[in-house]
């Protein structure tokens, strides 16, 4: 209060102003009448006062994205909690170099936001702009990454909902007729799927996944090499099922075999020689039933059994396939990725809302907009870039590595 | 003393006659209509506010007495204009009117109008903390309401406005427009959240610490609390089924292998603080009336304030009484009906303290003191039949019949309908600089009341002997109930209306208002009414706002105006010792 002026008393004289206040004449003029410097809003006292509501706003805010982010935290723990080797199983798919490497590039972004704040504050314009430079890239590297590994999810079927790989098929195929088939002329082919053709890309991509170099080689996110891969003509999207593949659980290379045989004769001679699967290549359901593994699939000798072809650091450890899933989980690992697409793609959103605001704050800065005493837009956009920082930090681990 | 006749000239908190220019108040400083539309005058904002907020009423109440049409025989009463069926047709009504009537209305209907408007005044600022973020906030509410309106002509909503999962995720009907509309109306509500934490505890003047505060604003901070808590789960459970109706992400659709109980977690978890994000505003709103037209102190302030933070708490603990018959846990259920019990701790220490304010002290029955007595008799009614509720094996016998359509109504309408326009009614001398007509003000609000109790008290006999709720039609023997109810809901109508009228023609006819008709003594009656764009001429410092000694009555200009120590009362020199308001008496002698 001590910074205003005093205000005029009652009875003064009518000011000439038309527009400034009248009431009985009070000094107060209109909004662009200012009683401070020019950042300082007509409605506060001091900067100082004007600085701690900014910020008390902001804190109350990032609460509010706290409570957002919580209730996804949420349903990840109870889905978690339910239906556990679905979570164990699908957190191999996820990268965690790729991962890892967007946990430190947004960690650095964060302390480039951090000494943006202080520039500002110290009034180093350049460093200022350079700084808020340098976290907006953070941001881009960040989402950069972000599609390199979605796209690798979506090209491998990886999807949330009926468009995933392991949706039950009859489900699937009974939401192809409503969407696709039923759009269909006579004499195009009917969309459908086998479970002879599920399961083939499944451990398809079980081989890739868990013993190709564990992940996904991110700079052709696409490519799957030769000896995990089938043409697709093939196997997936083929006009219904000709020939029913001899078990639902078999050893990897018997449904390519004779999927592929039934599918396309002449391409037989090419294709004929079984596929050089490393691997899960020896795993058949015999294996399952051994005594090793309990009656519903899930190994009871935790920590020491060794997978025939498993990789020797995933050796060491044993974790779900797609032959050890309980039944009722495998028509639920869809659930994995609709929770991994719904945290990601929010905290994604949040980050792209971050670039947004550091863009702004970077035309603001190059204008000489900030300074020692008017600094409050970097630190509150700092707040928010550092809060969208620390979800990925529990993002990371929650979904990459834990197991 | 309540009869008010019009005086010619404006006037100050001195009864001295003031000259009107021009730009004095908030109301003509300026012209135009962009001059509203981006005004970031919280005044202003809570004005449009309150004219969005009043339409949608409209249009919510519209929807109920149709149902309550439909409902006055058995079997199609209403022509069937829409949906598949005149069945549908109802499911779509009911849907609308709670849709509507909650997300449009009864959350932002306090907060956003009386407490935009209110707040800075009361606390004795200038505006709220973040002026843009107001405005923001009542674009968002617009854009929400585009949102219903979309639904409205596009295949209307029939999920009840919870939007329970499975069906809301199967139904035809355009849930992802209504969940999109919610979602954008909760921005509103977090905006204006946010503002009033902020501005409560940055923009508060000298003098005035959190104790001298009004209970509104105690009131309003904990709504606020609520509204940042709670709504951002309101935000991603709706992102969520929206994003389950558009890309098929199956977090609660069992068919995707989601769970549907989920959803009802967390849409409770927001939707029961929600309830208090309706009833608290009505609290702080009522605590004002009561004290001012009792001319007495408000009885067991602090308790009155932490019960405003109690009940905020409780209320994010007691969700699962919605779901008792979910087939949750028993052990939970045990749990959460006896936290639900607790909450009738807070809300009967406010209510005995509303009573031992009145207790002797000499009461004015204008129209807000009716409301708010009102206010006090639905909310005992409807708190007291909610234990019924919150006791497990009633509530299996209650649930999802008219006793809980009946409850629901009698806190969330009755309470904050009765507390919204007692607060109007109060604080319009303060908003228009114009008094309404009394009389009228009494009939209305004896409409309104008798037909209030007439729609919903028979709905509770209803609903216990077995009415379900939610239905198109009704066995014979609930026939007279439904007539009842639905005449009842017609004289709701007729006194609504008649609200509305006498608004009119106050704004039209009523004579100029003085700066302090009810002899309040918070803030906002120490500047003129309407205020000017700043609020006030001189920066004010806090008083206790429920001593009214320094007030007497001026016949002339039939309000308040400040005790002149030296004429009026020589000895008097404040209660306890604090300043007197608008000292020092003379103006050339500043406070600073």
């Amino acid at each position: 209060m001590s910074d205003h002026e005093p205000p005029a008393p009652q009875d003064a004289p009518e000011t000439p102003d038309p527009h400034a206040q009248g009431g009985g004449g009070s000094a107060h003029g209109h909004d662009h009448e200012h009683h401070g410097p020019d950042h300082l809003a007509h409605h506060f006292d001091s900067l100082e006062q004007q600085t701690e509501a900014n910020k008390l706003g902001m804190w109350a805010c990032l609460v509010t994205e706290v409570l957002m982010f919580g209730g996804l935290f949420l349903a990840y723990a109870v889905y978690r909690a339910n239906h556990f080797p679905v979570f164990e199983y699908c957190h191999w798919f996820l990268d965690t170099k790729l991962g890892a490497i967007n946990t430190v590039v947004l960690l650095a972004s964060s302390l480039t936001m951090a000494l943006g704040v202080r520039a500002a504050q110290l009034g180093q314009q350049k460093l200022l702009l350079v700084m808020l430079i340098a976290t907006f890239m953070g941001g881009v590297g960040f989402m950069g990454i972000k599609s390199v590994e979605y796209s690798s999810k979506f090209s491998h079927e990886l999807w949330w909902g009926q468009g995933n790989l392991y949706y039950p098929v009859a489900k699937k195929n009974a939401y192809y007729d409503k969407t696709v088939n039923e759009n269909l002329g006579p004499d195009q082919p009917r969309q459908a799927w086998t479970e002879a053709d599920r399961t083939y890309r499944i451990y398809e991509l079980e081989n890739y996944y868990f013993n190709y170099k564990k992940g996904v080689d991110w700079f052709t996110p696409h490519y799957i090499p030769p000896e995990y891969r089938v043409d697709p003509k093939d196997y997936a999207y083929h006009g219904g099922p000709a020939d029913p593949p001899p078990a639902p659980a078999v050893s990897v290379t018997a449904p390519s075999a004779s999927a592929r045989a039934a599918a396309d004769p002449q391409d037989d001679a090419q294709h004929a020689a079984p596929q050089p699967v490393v691997g899960l290549a020896g795993m058949t359901s015999s294996d399952i039933g051994s005594p090793a593994y309990g009656p519903s699939g899930v190994s009871t000798a935790l920590g020491d059994v060794a997978i025939e072809g498993l990789e020797p650091d995933h050796g060491h450890r044993t974790h779900y396939t797609w032959d050890t899933l309980p039944e009722a989980e495998r028509e639920r690992v869809h659930i994995f990725f609709q929770i991994y697409y719904a945290m990601t793609g929010l905290h994604g959103i949040h980050v792209v809302v971050g670039m947004g605001l550091i863009g702004w704050l970077i035309f603001r800065a190059a204008a000489g907009a900030f300074g020692p005493t008017n600094f409050d837009a970097v630190e509150i956009v700092g707040l928010y870039w550092h809060l969208v920082d620390l979800i990925w930090i529990f993002l990371f681990p929650l979904l990459y590595l834990i197991h | 003393m309540s009869v008010l006749s019009p005086t010619p000239t404006p006037t100050d908190i001195f009864g001295k006659p003031r000259d009107v220019k021009p730009g004095d108040d908030y109301i003509n400083h300026s012209k135009g209509l962009m001059s509203w539309l981006l005004t970031l005058d919280h005044k202003r904002i809570g004005l449009m506010y309150m004219g969005g907020v009043c339409l949608t009423f409209l249009l919510g109440g519209v929807f109920a007495v149709l149902l309550r049409t439909e409902l006055i025989w058995g079997g199609q009463t209403l022509p069937h204009v829409f949906g598949n069926s005149w069945e549908s047709q109802y499911n779509q009504m009911f849907t609308l009117h709670g849709a509507v009537m909650t997300f449009l209305f009864i959350i932002p209907a306090i907060p956003a109008v009386i407490g935009n408007f209110a707040l800075p005044l009361m606390l004795g600022a200038k505006d709220v903390a973040f002026p843009r973020l107001n405005l923001m906030s009542l674009y968002c509410w617009f854009g929400g309401a585009v949102f219903f309106v979309w639904v409205l002509v596009s295949g209307g909503l029939d999920t009840g406005w919870t939007f329970y999962t499975p069906y809301s995720t199967t139904t035809s009907t355009n849930v992802p427009a209504a969940t999109l509309g919610a979602f954008v109306l909760g921005f509103s509500s977090i905006l204006t959240g946010v503002n009033f934490i902020a501005s409560i505890h940055m923009l508060r003047p000298r003098d005035m610490g959190w104790f001298k505060m009004p209970l509104l604003m105690w009131a309003l901070y904990a709504t606020a609390v609520i509204q940042i808590l709670a709504t951002p789960v309101l935000a991603i459970t709706l992102l969520l089924l929206f994003a389950e109706r558009i890309m098929q992400i199956g977090i609660f659709d069992p068919a995707l292998g989601g769970d549907p109980v989920l959803f009802q977690h967390f849409f409770w978890f927001y939707s029961h603080p929600a309830v208090y994000i309706m009833i608290l505003p009505a609290l702080g709103v009522t605590s004002e009336i009561i004290s001012v037209f009792s001319r007495k102190h408000i009885f067991g302030y602090k308790f009155i304030a932490f019960s405003s933070i109690a009940i905020a708490l409780f209320g994010f603990i007691v969700w699962g009484h919605h779901m008792f018959t979910s087939g949750q846990s028993v052990y939970i259920n045990a749990l959460f009906s006896l936290l639900t019990m607790s909450v009738a701790i807070p809300s009967a220490i406010k209510v005995f303290n509303w009573l031992a304010t009145m207790w002797r002290g000499s009461i004015r029955l204008d129209t807000p003191m009716l409301y708010a007595m009102g206010f006090i008799w639905l909310f005992t009614i409807g708190g007291l039949t909610g234990l019924f509720l919150a006791t497990l094996n009633t509530d299996i016998h209650f649930h999802d019949t008219y006793f809980v359509v009946a409850h629901f109504h009698y806190v969330m309408v009755g309470s904050t309908l009765f507390a919204f326009l007692g607060g109007m009614y109060h604080w319009f001398p303060k908003m228009f600089g114009k008094m309404y007509d009394e009389r009228h003000g009494k009939i209305a609000w004896t409409l309104t009341f008798i037909g209030f109790n007439l729609t919903f008290f028979i709905q509770f006999i209803a609903g216990s002997r077995g009415m379900p709720r939610r239905y198109a039609d009704f066995l014979p023997q609930f026939h007279w109930y439904h007539v009842i109810s639905t005449l009842g809901s017609y004289v709701l109508a007729v006194g609504l209306f008649w609200v509305l009228y006498n608004w009119i023609q106050g704004l039209r006819k009523g004579p100029q208002a003085p700066a302090n008709p009810w002899g309040g003594n918070s803030l906002e009656w120490h500047t003129n009414s309407p205020p000017p764009h700043l609020n006030f001429d001189r920066d004010p410092h806090g008083v206790d706002p429920y001593r009214y000694d320094d007030w007497k009555w001026d016949e002339s200009i039939q309000g308040y105006v400040i005790r002149d120590p030296e004429k009026d009362d020589p000895a008097y020199t404040g209660a306890d010792g604090d300043p007197l308001p608008g000292e020092p008496a003379t103006p050339a002698e500043s406070h600073h």
